[in-house]
């Protein structure tokens, strides 16, 4: 068989398999990466390896099934309790209004329009500008990386201190969000340090050292907030039209591809930071842009940050998943970059037509069965990917994690902040002074 | 403008000191997040400390059960007395309405000066993007008033409305004809969006700089701050409201070009758009030996000329024939506004 | 005003939680009512999961954070480590491979082995600058331990150093070296060199070339090069010219030649004055010495007149007798004669080494004549050992390995070094003669070092001209012979430099102290 009848099957497998796995709660694409890769190198010395020709399309595949599918449990599978949570996510605002269907397939369409955007503008120009942009850029990552957290920590409004006479306790109220949310910001750095510089996990698996502590920070806190919460899912209705226009197509890939693209290019930045930033770059009042540009974010994010590292001349590692596949394969030439573009572009069109279906079969199926329950199985099932792969101390790490992730859904701040664990030990360690806290802490 | 827009405003604003780049060479941030930092500074000051202990005379609090339109004109009408009887500065507070997580009864109140009253009606339940909820247009289609004792002058033409978030503060000022003038949010650019508050911040942290590092850095330090704190006066300046510049030399705002509202898309996207390319260019000129080169005018058309053309070109294909409507911001409040959205 | 208000959407689902149940108006998640200030409770589950998100995130995380500080960091060999084992926190106990190079941004790197796997290292700009100050720059041979953070790709692996706190080296002993005595079997060891400084050349403007510095013992001359980096850390630079210095350097290769290579600023100390043989550790920044073996003979005083070695410490050919059938010995003598064997015979080489009047006949067979690197030749020097074997009341010498037979001098005795008959007058030289090989002979001006060699005015009757004699063509001990006022005969070809002509001495033994 020809290569690209191999290739293009183990793009429509990869697709078909992310798609449904994406369904699940709580489940990230990374996590099932990771165990294909331990299952790739278990393989490579016997007659089953595995050639680069099946598993590199089907890790790109993956991945755009994933970060176009996943749209579904993020909008469907998680009512607000409104007694319990002080935001309400835009997606979620659909589903309270009886517009789930409608809203998940808004972000559909934006992540087709990523891939249009990636493969038709991005692909053809990154060989020609990203290395220039990259040798301009490359010794400066640390102080953008300060820049983002400072306006994370800036930028955050009070949720509080809107009644009430002038005075400390008028600024208490304002600041108590606010103070919860430096909290988790410093709490999830200091975690980082530690997983970092001396991670409990066993070095055997250590390429997940990191996994245990993001499933905590977000996964696990969104599965137990559905399992606890006091609200039903109100009625969903399925649309025949989504009411967007080209137009709204057009300002979604602007601001979604601003952001989806920041995060691909920058380390650490991921993308919910870079959203964050585009949205305020970019300034929409739209709802409907608002979800769509989430949707590109999030594909040119994924997606964008694993095409980096084919990219002729370029070769950058970014994402999860590049770094995994970099364990496998050193990408070099052109006719690896094609091979991928070529699986992103199938990839993208076939996942995005299992969107319809598997959107009514996710609703059929909660107007069936209780979305406290589905989270409830979500639960099980990632503690034990977790146990399974990091052991009892990555199921401590997972909890710290959870306490951690949930102070910011539950005491009013932004669920970014999280992303301290990361953000701020490596940008300490970029600018050369992460082994003077890590001193300090006693850790080194 | 938006937080952001003013944030990289500042991070461009410090990429022109050489001795930013060369600091961030060696792995020190700092004049970058001074940047950065100075440049919402001005902001962050007001809406996230002063405001809270800006006392105020009257609070106009509807109750959500049941929003009474007439209960706020009449203590409209009473703070509008107050400020005529004591001529004296009279500071309301309009407080916000909240339903839900997600939902605030929206009111809006609106001088008529040749009726000499205020009109007070309770509109639509909006989300937190302020559109308002299917349904809830006409749940209170009362316009209540009450008479005003002065004429109230407002700047601008338009009504005042509370939704989401905090309410706004007005602030009645006696006139020497007797009228008042309307002052929305007074506490904002009150003393922060100065030059001057700028620059004697700059010679805070220059000081500390001296002790810390010395003369070199001391300077530097108050170049940064002075001019990442100006750039956002400077910016909001091109908007409606103004500032005091010269605090404490000067005593009131001084009103904006208008040539802009602080909430419009393209004039934010723009100037974060520009700013990033103007750090680009700096750190290119940083660079010791560059392998590619290129012209400033070269980096302009390929980041800002060329893909505007092509962005524009499309929305005039794909929006043909149709009559978009793009929402005007209002020019008081519309900052206001933008800030408390942006959270 | 309406009365008429349907629910909010999502409302008509949501729990009675979310509204003070005292005032009925929406409170949200808040605990205390901020219209009529109410408790609100809030169910127990919610309340169950805030405690513990706040005690899992304090408490749970200064408990992670016990376990982490407390963990010993575990030793992995090179050859386990596995993809699997990206970004973990290992403890490598190995030797560097190679001494710590410093790269452009001021970061370090160097490879070390542990027997089962080599590895590259990185640090930091500012770790790097932690291990110089404290002279815990890793040195080829020294024995390390560290724990770094591993970064495994598809085709390589390397590790990041996590901190130099930790970082643990036993330096390797260098040895004291006299120039003359460094060889090849020394590449990728340091050693201890001592001397005088007799140039240093800066590297041309816009180059990549490195420091030359040229150092002079009482054995020979060799060039120590090193980089603007290691150059700024020296102390005392200012002095260096014409200085007595002590330098640990690594051996190394370069386009087939040996290069000495000074790895750190620190690794140079300038003495007082000449150095002593009983060499003590050269300051904080070098290697401690040892002894070296002690010399097997006394080296006999060099006769340079002719430019030839005449040290030996094997029989000459009329020392060997009948009396030593039998004995293996060592003979050296001039080759007179070699009888390769004839086509289709199993003949023996049979070679006829001579000493004034005395004559040995040396045999071996074709398989060693194979491994002899250089073959005799009629006039050459050559050292043999073999087995005396008496044949006809005649001894003769059976060779049994082509290793045992060594050139010592391939300059013919019978002849002179540089045939002085054929001397010209320098004025006789233009530029016309450029590439054609002329003898002249003169007395040598004050001597100006060179990258790679030495130059001297040489002046005779009728004029001057400029004599390059290059290290890599000329032997050493021709070169030390020469200095200021020494007159010389010297066969070379001409050339020109910036206008100038100059005579290049040629390869081998081209110039002649003149007595």
């Amino acid at each position: 068989m020809s290569v690209f009848w191999i290739a293009l099957f183990a793009t429509l497998a990869g697709t078909v398999i992310a798609s449904l796995l994406a369904c699940l709660p709580g489940l990230h694409i990374y996590n099932v990466m990771g165990a294909l890769v331990l299952a790739i190198i278990a393989l490579a010395d016997t007659q089953w390896a595995i050639a680069p020709e099946i598993y590199l399309p089907m890790m790109a595949a993956m991945i755009v099934g994933w970060s176009m599918v996943n749209t579904i449990p993020a909008v469907l599978l998680g009512t607000p309790d409104e007694s319990a949570m002080f935001t309400v996510l835009p997606g979620q605002k659909y589903l309270m209004d009886g517009r789930g269907f409608e809203g998940t397939m808004i972000t559909a369409v934006g992540g087709l329009a990523g891939a249009f955007f990636l493969i038709l503008v991005v692909a053809p120009f990154a060989p020609r500008y990203l290395p220039v942009s990259q040798e301009v850029l490359k010794g400066h990552m640390h102080w953008v990386l300060w820049i983002i957290i400072t306006f994370m920590l800036m930028s955050e409004w009070p949720k509080g201190g809107n009644r009430g006479p002038a005075g400390w306790a008028k600024f208490y109220d304002a600041w108590k969000t606010l103070l919860a949310g430096l909290a988790t910001f410093f709490l999830a750095g200091l975690l980082g340090f530690i997983i970092l510089t001396r991670s409990p996990v066993s070095h055997e698996v250590a390429f997940q050292n990191i996994m245990p502590a993001f499933v905590g920070l977000f996964a696990i806190p969104w599965c137990l907030l559905n399992i606890i919460s006091a609200a039903d899912m109100p009625k969903q209705t399925v649309t025949k039209s989504l009411a967007v226009n080209g137009d709204i197509i057009l300002r979604s890939v602007w601001s979604g591809s601003l952001g989806g693209g920041l995060a691909a290019y920058f380390p650490i930045v991921t993308g919910g930071v870079g959203g964050m930033l585009a949205g305020h770059a970019t300034a929409q009042r739209d709802e409907r842009i608002f979800i769509m540009g989430q949707g590109v974010s999030k594909f040119i994010y994924f997606v964008g940050s694993f095409i980096l590292m084919f990219v002729p001349g370029l070769h950058l590692t970014r994402g999860g998943g590049a770094w995994m596949a970099k364990t496998l394969y050193t990408p070099s030439g052109i006719s690896d970059y094609y091979l991928i573009l070529g699986s992103i572009a199938v990839a993208s069109a076939v996942a995005y037509l299992l969107m319809e279906p598997l959107t009514k079969l996710t609703l059929k199926f909660i107007s069936r069965y209780n979305y406290r329950h589905v989270s409830s199985v979500a639960l099980a099932i990632i503690i034990l990917m977790v146990w399974g792969i990091t052991g009892w101390i990555g199921v401590f790490i997972m909890a710290v994690g959870t306490g951690i992730g949930l102070l910011p859904v539950l005491f009013g701040s932004r669920r970014l902040n999280c992303l301290g664990i990361l953000l701020f030990p490596i940008a300490c360690n970029m600018s050369g002074f992460g082994e003077t806290i890590t001193g300090w802490l006693g850790l080194t | 403008m938006k937080g952001f827009s003013h944030f990289m405003s500042g991070v461009a604003v410090a990429s022109f000191g050489p001795w930013a780049i060369e600091a961030a060479q060696q792995g020190n941030p700092i004049f970058f997040i001074l940047g950065g930092a100075c440049g919402i500074l001005p902001d962050t000051i007001d809406f996230k400390f002063y405001r809270f202990f800006y006392e105020h005379d009257v609070y106009i609090t509807p109750d959500p059960l049941n929003p009474d339109p007439q209960y706020v004109a009449n203590e409209f009408a009473r703070a509008v007395a107050l400020a005529v009887d004591e001529k004296r500065y009279v500071r309301v507070k309009l407080v916000s309405v909240r339903l839900g997580a997600d939902f605030w009864q929206q009111y809006s109140v609106k001088i008529d000066n040749e009726k000499l009253e205020v009109q007070v009606k309770f509109g639509p339940v909006v989300n937190t993007g302020q559109v308002p909820v299917k349904g809830t247009e006409d749940r209170y289609p009362t316009v209540a008033t009450a008479k005003l004792k002065a004429k109230v002058i407002q700047t601008y033409d338009a009504a005042l409305k509370v939704d989401i978030f905090d309410g706004p503060t007005i602030g009645f000022k006696p006139m020497d004809n007797g009228d008042l003038d309307l002052e929305f949010l007074p506490w904002h650019r009150e003393w922060s969006h100065s030059l001057t508050v700028g620059a004697i911040l700059g010679v805070l942290l220059g000081a500390v700089a001296w002790w810390a590092s010395g003369w070199t850095m001391a300077w530097q330090v108050f170049v940064t701050i002075a001019a990442c704190y100006g750039v956002h006066v400077v910016e909001d300046q091109l908007g409606h409201m103004g500032s005091n510049i010269f605090y404490p030399l000067t005593k009131n705002r001084t009103p904006g070009l208008h040539w802009m509202h602080s909430g419009d898309g393209l004039p934010n996207f723009l100037a974060v758009w520009i700013s990033c390319l103007f750090i680009f260019w700096n750190l290119y000129r940083g660079v010791p030996k560059p392998t590619y080169h290129f012209s400033f005018i070269h980096l302009m058309m390929v980041g800002l000329v060329i893909p505007g053309l092509i962005f524009w070109g499309l929305r005039k294909l794909l929006t043909l024939g149709q009559n978009v409507q793009m929402k005007k911001g209002d020019d008081a409040d519309d900052e206001w506004n933008e800030s408390k959205a942006a959270g | 005003m309406s009365n008429d208000k349907q629910a909010l959407p999502g409302h008509e689902t949501q729990s009675h939680e979310m509204n003070c149940i005292n005032c009925g108006r929406f409170v949200g998640a808040v605990s205390k009512c901020p219209y009529c200030g109410a408790k609100v409770e809030k169910r127990m589950s919610l309340v169950a999961v805030r405690w513990a998100a706040v005690l899992l995130a304090t408490i749970g995380l200064f408990l992670l954070y016990l376990m982490a500080k407390y963990r010993e960091i575990p030793v992995v060999k090179l050859g386990d480590v596995t993809p699997t084992m990206n970004f973990a926190q290992i403890r490598i106990e190995g030797q560097a491979q190679s001494d710590a190079r410093t790269f452009r941004n001021g970061g370090m790197g160097f490879t070390v082995s542990d027997g089962t796997g080599v590895i590259m290292v990185f640090m930091s700009p500012k770790q790097a600058k932690d291990l110089a100050a404290s002279d815990r720059v890793p040195k080829a041979g020294d024995k390390v331990n560290f724990a770094g953070g591993l970064s495994v790709a598809e085709d390589e692996a390397s590790v990041r150093l996590i901190s130099t706190k930790d970082f643990q080296i036993t330096r390797a002993p260098a040895a004291a070296v006299r120039l003359a005595n460094i060889t090849d079997a020394m590449v990728g060891k340091s050693i201890v060199i001592a001397g005088k400084v007799v140039d240093v050349f800066p590297p041309p403007a816009n180059t990549k070339r490195p420091y030359a510095l040229k150092i002079q013992d009482d054995s020979g001359e060799q060039t120590v090069n090193f980089w603007q980096s290691e150059y700024d850390q020296i102390q005392g630079k200012d002095v260096l010219n014409g200085a007595y210095v002590r330098l640990r350097v690594s051996v190394d290769t370069y386009q087939d030649k040996i290069q000495l290579k000074l790895a750190a600023g620190g690794d140079l100390e300038i003495l007082d004055g000449p150095p002593t043989e009983a060499y003590s550790s050269p300051g904080k920044k070098a290697a401690a010495t040892y002894a070296k073996k002690k010399a097997t003979a006394a080296t006999p005083a060099r006769d340079f007149s002719r430019g030839r070695s005449v040290q030996s410490n094997s029989l000459s050919v009329s020392e060997v007798t009948t009396a030593l059938d039998g004995k293996t010995v060592r003979v050296r003598g001039r080759v007179d004669s070699v009888k390769p064997p004839q086509e289709g015979t199993k003949q023996p080489f049979a070679v006829m080494l001579k000493d004034k009047d005395a004559a040995l006949r040396v045999t071996y067979w074709s398989a060693v004549d194979e491994v002899i690197p250089v073959k005799p030749t009629p006039g050459t020097l050559f050292e043999m050992e073999g087995v005396v074997e008496v044949y006809q009341d005649t001894p003769q010498l059976k060779v049994k390995s082509g290793y045992k037979v060594k050139l010592v001098d391939d300059a013919p005795a019978s002849a002179p070094a540089v045939d002085v008959s054929r001397a010209v007058p320098v004025s006789s030289i233009t530029a016309a003669n450029k590439g054609e090989t002329r003898v002249v002979q003169g007395t040598l001006g004050v001597p100006r070092a060179l990258r790679g060699g030495v130059a001297y005015t040489l002046t005779d009757d009728s004029g001057s001209i400029d004599l390059v004699l290059w290290e890599s063509l000329v032997p050493t001990d021709v070169l030390g012979a020469l200095a200021e006022g020494v007159k010389v005969a010297v066969s070379g070809e001409v050339g020109e430099y910036e206008g100038q002509l100059q005579l290049k001495a040629d390869r081998g033994y081209s110039a002649m102290v003149i007595p």
